[in-house]
């Protein structure tokens, strides 16, 4: 009896002893798969004898997000990584500001240490994405509800980037600085542009803000399909410039001699090479300075350096023929990313319901998300209508860098050449660099 | 012209005799005028930067420049600076990096100068002009190939590619301990060889206790140095929690190019750690230019 | 016995040796050989393979002019490094007299050579800014508004407004080098000077001067090295903008490689400075070495 006994103890304790393995075993098995960071979620659910864990809970590791928004990475793109990580315990999100976005990053590129979620930056192209980033094709959201959605496609026709809001240009105002000069409506064409500069001048306003010192500031006067929107509604944009010879033409000029006519006139900061970024921020928005040309994303930022909600408004370019609507950032995961399934998780968090860009207070690319913003709306309401601009030509950019031209930088040393031969002599230069160069690039 | 058998000891040699009498008085006069202009020249901005430091932005914009602040113990700007610049990363780093290069060199160093300095051998010559070529190759100009070369190693980012660099580049330091070696007598190692010491053990007893002056120096130029480095850090450590504190300053003031008090205090914030060492290791900062320079 | 000395020689100095060499070899000369390989290459930084392409990027680089005109550029610095040779030379003789307090002076004048590169680059950020600027706040008061000091501007003055950071850095240290120099010239000899009758002027003509010759030199030689390598307070102030105004050659260099990702045309630019500093180089140990034998 007792042998019976003591061999059924012997049995019980090993069939416990057993099951207690396996499901030490089964515990093993998915906090092995927590430390090791599976990117997929099919690896996660190996056991059978746990309870089936939902792919969501299973989401862990961490990325790095890089943004240029360094004055909301401690604010509202705190409070997003916040949500995303309270409802996916176990990842870990974290915003990285960057000031000088597209010089770090392209050092850090090169350096082979990319951030796991970051902007495509000038520079890139549909030749090149493949090489920064990995193809989205897979991301589980509706591709058709979100505006330029097909814009970042590679060569291979994958989709490498998508953009996170949709940005409008225009003259952003202060309408405070424009009611103390007595400046009653908004001027519609170029003529009345020179009067309201002039009335502004005169009542001690500067008329225009460049924050020169900074330099990428004034990229919508020399941006090509900015202005071949603007001026001429073609929305051929950059890719006119592919199969022509001049890459300032008679269209470019125009717009860069507006901005150099006005730096002749006084219209612009007073040591417009010691006016940086902070300062004429915080001028735009006391009302010393009046005007800015730039998109839908800058009066938020405006009403952030104090200005009054209602005394900031926007207009089309005086004389536009359209209103460019262009992408703005767009995001992609690096191809180097190790926590992919994080990446993707927050990627899509990010652009659906336009998250990123509320958080940003510009204008989301979903187009599903109903958009409140007044100054847009200020914007649209002047009659002129919108135009997108179609996907540029990856030798466009190719042709650009090969003749290694920075237009921004080209523009300041226009804008400041005071003799006219000596400015027109420097955009036939480019012309030359460029027409020279082209025949390499276009079949 | 060898000054370094009359540096054994930093403190005595550091006043200045008299070389010249300028007995005329107008010439004096003048050379005192020209003196105090260059330490004008020398204060007058850190003098200004500290009073804009402790002035809050309002007050600095209402009262100007010169004004003289309101507190003179204001140090908000500074608790502001110190935190949201994230300077605590910052000198974390900077210690981390220091606290293991300086230690590394100065033995790699004293190694090499050890095995040149008292050892003949077959390749010595070679070895001498392998130490000796590198010193003419000016560092940026290879910048872009030490970059590449980082990334190859999979050093890019980590706290290892600025420790390597800072090891093992720096030559005109074992140039310096050589020249100190030949200045030890050889009659110590003999004593300690007849004694039975090990060459291992004449290094670490008896040549390196001698080297002291040398190795103070050097461990302080070192300091001073990699404290101020912007460039490696910048180049080959970017990532945001391996900023130092010369790269965490050079962020944080590309964006407060608006509010000079706050600048001001980030930039005294950095300056005053060096600024206190040197008031206190004057003679070996000073004894250490001297002799790199004059070798 | 005496084998066996040598086997134990032979181990430590090759033990003493392994780790500093291989360090040496490593970061010292390899980017030299990467940089020859990469001269020769189409790589743009970021794809695992390039193309060999001769000596195109020697001829591009050598036809393009603007590379090479922003040498002028450099020559401010070359030009602010030369007269901080005569002002710290200056200076350390004045601290070589009989007046007062003279470490005091020499700590004071030095002190800028050990603050923080970008702590001070910042800080002239802040003097040069043309509406905060202290110096202009102190015209404005005077009342000449219309006089201030455009420091940055697009005039070729911005390059001697960047170099002066530099002078007002370095030129302690030129002294205290200077003062050293002087030092070590044995005091018999000016006794001999003074029993003779010469003055001031005749002791630093004719003793001085021809006994610090190989240091003015070799201080010269440093700060020219450095002026052609200029690129710190142009990279942290003004982008070497605007428009190229302050550019210098390394930073067009560093530009075209992260910028224009052409990693060849940096690597030639590269090696054309190194060419150009040896050069000068091995003209100063020519001199130095003429001079020796006087």
């Amino acid at each position: 009896m007792k042998k019976i006994i003591a061999r059924l103890l012997v049995l019980t304790m090993i069939l416990t002893a057993l099951t207690g393995c396996g499901s030490k075993g089964n515990n093993q098995t998915s906090t092995d798969n927590k430390n090791a960071n599976s990117g997929t979620n099919t690896e996660n659910t190996g056991s059978t004898d746990t309870a089936a864990t939902p792919t969501e809970e299973a989401l862990s590791g961490k990325i790095v997000v890089a943004t240029n928004m360094t004055n909301l990475v401690d604010t509202t793109l705190a409070d997003l990584a916040k949500e995303f990580m309270d409802a996916h315990p176990g990842t870990t999100v974290e915003f990285e500001a960057i000031k000088d976005y597209e010089n770090v990053i392209s050092t850090r590129v090169a350096g082979g240490e990319a951030p796991d979620l970051f902007q495509v930056i000038d520079g890139m192209s549909q030749d090149t994405y493949a090489d920064y980033f990995k193809p989205i094709d897979d991301l589980d959201i509706n591709f058709d509800n979100f505006l330029f959605s097909k814009n970042t496609t590679g060569n291979d026709g994958k989709i490498y980037a998508i953009s996170d809001s949709v940005n409008y240009t225009g003259v952003v105002y202060n309408k405070a600085a424009f009611r103390q000069a007595g400046i009653t409506d908004v001027p519609k064409t170029m003529d009345e542009f020179w009067d309201v500069c002039a009335k502004l001048k005169a009542a001690g306003i500067t008329p225009m803000g460049t924050a020169f010192k900074d330099v990428w500031p004034i990229y919508p006067w020399v941006s090509w399909d900015m202005v071949q929107v603007t001026l001429n509604g073609n929305t051929q944009g950059k890719n006119v410039y592919v199969n022509q010879d001049e890459i300032f033409d008679k269209t470019m000029l125009e717009s860069m001699n507006t901005i150099r006519k006005m730096y002749q006139m006084n219209y612009l900061e007073k040591d417009i090479i010691s006016a940086n970024w902070d300062q004429f921020k915080l001028d735009i928005s006391q009302g010393k300075t009046a005007m800015f040309y730039a998109e839908t994303w800058f009066p938020a930022q405006v009403v952030e350096g104090g200005a009054k909600s209602e005394d900031v408004g926007m207009f089309p370019f005086p004389g536009a023929k359209a209103v460019f609507s262009v992408p703005g950032k767009s995001w992609g995961i690096s191809k180097d990313c190790k926590d992919t399934a994080v990446a993707e998780a927050f990627l899509k968090f990010m652009l659906e319901g336009g998250k990123y860009a509320l958080a940003c207070n510009t204008l989301p690319s979903d187009k599903t998300v109903q958009n409140t913003d007044p100054y847009a709306a200020e914007l649209l309401s002047y009659g002129v209508s919108v135009s997108e601009c179609e996907i540029p030509d990856a030798a466009f950019t190719n042709i650009k860098n090969e003749i290694e031209l920075d237009e921004q930088s080209f523009l300041m040393s226009y804008v400041l050449e005071s003799d006219d031969t000596k400015a027109q002599a420097m955009v036939d230069e480019w012309n030359k660099k460029w027409a020279e160069a082209r025949p390499n690039f276009v079949k | 012209m060898s000054i370094i058998s009359k540096k054994t000891k930093p403190k005595d040699d550091l006043m200045i005799k008299d070389t010249f009498i300028i007995s005329n008085k107008a010439g004096r006069i003048a050379s005192y005028a020209i003196l105090i202009f260059f330490m004008i020249l020398v204060f007058t901005p850190l003098l200004i930067l500290l009073n804009v430091s402790l002035k809050s932005n309002q007050e600095y914009m209402l009262k100007g420049v010169y004004a003289l602040p309101e507190n003179i113990l204001n140090f908000k700007n500074y608790a502001k600076a110190f935190v949201t610049g994230k300077f605590a990363l910052g000198f974390k780093n900077t210690l981390i990096l220091i606290g293991v290069s300086v230690p590394v060199s100065l033995l790699t160093g004293t190694m090499v100068a050890y095995a040149m300095g008292r050892f003949d051998f077959v390749l010595k010559k070679l070895m001498l002009l392998l130490f000796l070529v590198p010193t003419f190759i000016p560092a940026m100009t290879v910048t872009i190939a030490t970059f590449t070369l980082i990334r190859n190693l999979g050093l890019y980012n980590t706290r290892l590619a600025g420790m390597l660099l800072y090891i093992g580049t720096d030559i005109m330091q074992i140039y310096i301990f050589l020249q100190f070696i030949n200045q030890i007598p050889v009659a110590l190692d003999e004593s300690a060889r007849i004694d039975g010491a090990s060459r291992l053990r004449i290094y670490w007893s008896i040549i390196l206790p001698q080297m002291k002056p040398a190795l103070a120096t050097g461990a302080i130029l070192k300091v001073l140095g990699i404290y101020n480095d912007f460039f490696t850090p910048y180049m080959y450590m970017p990532k945001s929690n391996l900023k130092t504190v010369a790269t965490a300053l050079n962020s944080f003031a590309g964006d407060r190019m608006a509010d000079w008090p706050l600048m001001s205090s980030a930039i005294l914030f950095v300056a005053i750690p060096t600024i206190v060492m040197y008031i206190f290791m004057q003679r070996y900062i000073i004894s250490g230019v001297t002799d790199g320079a004059v070798k | 016995m005496k084998i066996k000395t040598k086997v134990k020689d032979r181990i430590t100095v090759i033990g003493f040796l392994l780790v500093p060499v291989i360090l040496l070899l490593m970061f010292s000369y390899y980017p030299l050989m990467k940089l020859f390989q990469l001269s020769f290459t189409d790589w743009n930084g970021l794809s695992k393979d390039f193309h060999y392409v001769g000596f195109k990027n020697f001829k591009d680089v050598l036809g393009q002019k603007e590379l090479f005109e922003v040498f002028a550029n450099n020559a401010a610095y070359i030009i602010t490094a030369i007269i901080q040779q005569f002002v710290g030379l200056f200076l350390a003789i004045l601290l070589n007299s009989n007046l007062q307090k003279k470490n005091m002076f020499r700590s004071v004048i030095f002190m800028p050579y050990i603050i923080n590169g970008v702590a001070v680059a910042f800080m002239f950020n802040y003097m040069y800014d043309y509406t905060n600027s202290p110096v202009n706040v102190i015209i404005r008061a005077l009342g000449f508004e219309s006089h201030q000091i455009h420091f940055l501007t697009a005039s070729y003055f911005s390059n001697f407004a960047l170099s002066f950071i530099s002078f007002w850095k370095y030129v302690g240290f030129t002294m205290v080098i200077f003062i050293a120099a002087l030092q070590s010239i044995p005091g018999e000899i000016y006794e001999a000077a003074r029993v003779d009758g010469a003055d001031f002027k005749q002791t630093v003509r004719y003793i001085t001067f021809p006994n610090i010759k190989g240091m003015v030199e070799i201080s010269l030689l440093l700060s020219i090295n450095g002026a052609l390598q200029a690129y710190f307070e142009p990279f942290m102030i003004t982008k070497g903008g605007p428009n190229g105004r302050t550019d210098t050659f390394i930073t067009k260099s560093l530009a075209l490689a992260f910028d224009y990702k052409k990693y060849g045309k940096a690597a030639v630019m590269g090696i054309i400075l190194l060419v150009m500093i040896l050069l000068i180089v091995a003209v100063q140990r020519l001199l130095l070495r003429g001079n020796k034998k006087e």
